[in-house]
């Protein structure tokens, strides 16, 4: 899966980021955090001017994991495949 | 405020609740690469690849608006997330995309620093693909009356 290495680097340091970057958005590529931000905007920002049309990880720093709902998709009326 | 009302016709021109039965809510959508990545492309002297087009489905039942994936990742743009959703077949991960969706029938323009991607291959109205679901972060702004025995709804923004 793409993001794969972004996604367990933020797993394995994900109490030390909450201490830090708590409510902001953190900038990962590979195994490295790139930096911490206020909007997921001035994250993107940052991450195309140093990587380009790259895929990296911008994730929002938070105890909780948000689910989203979709009755359309838990009913089944629509399809969803990654 | 705008004020936009979409009538559904059948042949001949007459107003017919029974298409907005069998359509939904739709509207026309433009989906494009976001302007960061825009600039960026046009910085290195690369071109900017064209809005995909097709329909954008109101869907009240959802609280994040989605893109085809297969849609956005044939524009060129990269995920910068995943999200956790619910479906039939139990709990997905999803990509998330930064992108932009234009209206042209409304004029109206919404950049979105992520959005869902899902896969709506085979959501198809009149030729057309469904492509965008707009949800409640975007209703959240809007005010919109669904008439179904007028066979219209009303969008405000």
């Amino acid at each position: 899966m793409v993001l794969a290495k972004e996604l367990k680097y933020f797993e394995d340091h994900k109490d030390e980021l909450l201490k830090h970057y708590e409510n902001q958005f953190v900038l990962i590529k590979d195994d490295q955090l790139v930096g911490a931000f206020t909007t997921e905007v001035e994250a993107y920002q940052a991450g195309i001017q140093r990587f380009g049309n790259q895929p990296f990880l911008i994730k929002k720093v938070t105890k909780e994991e948000e689910v989203v709902h979709f009755p359309a998709l838990t009913l089944g009326l629509l399809n969803a495949r990654s | 405020m705008p004020v936009h009302n979409r009538f559904f016709l059948s042949q001949g021109n007459q107003i017919n609740p029974a298409v907005l039965v069998q359509a939904g809510p739709l509207l026309q959508v433009e989906v494009s690469i976001p302007s960061a990545l825009a600039q960026f492309l046009t910085a290195q002297n690369q071109s900017i690849p064209a809005p995909v087009t097709g329909w954008a489905l109101i869907d009240t039942g959802a609280t994040r608006s989605c893109v085809d994936s297969k849609a956005i990742t044939n524009l060129g743009v990269n995920p910068i997330g995943v999200t956790t959703t619910g479906t039939a077949g139990g709990r997905v991960q999803q990509h998330l995309y930064p992108a932009r969706f234009r209206f042209p029938g409304e004029a109206l323009e919404l950049e979105f620093s992520s959005v869902i991607g899902v896969d709506l291959s085979g959501q198809s109205i009149a030729g057309r693909d469904i492509i965008v679901l707009l949800c409640r972060d975007v209703l959240s702004r809007c005010v919109l009356i669904y008439n179904g025995p007028g066979g219209f709804f009303t969008l405000t923004f």
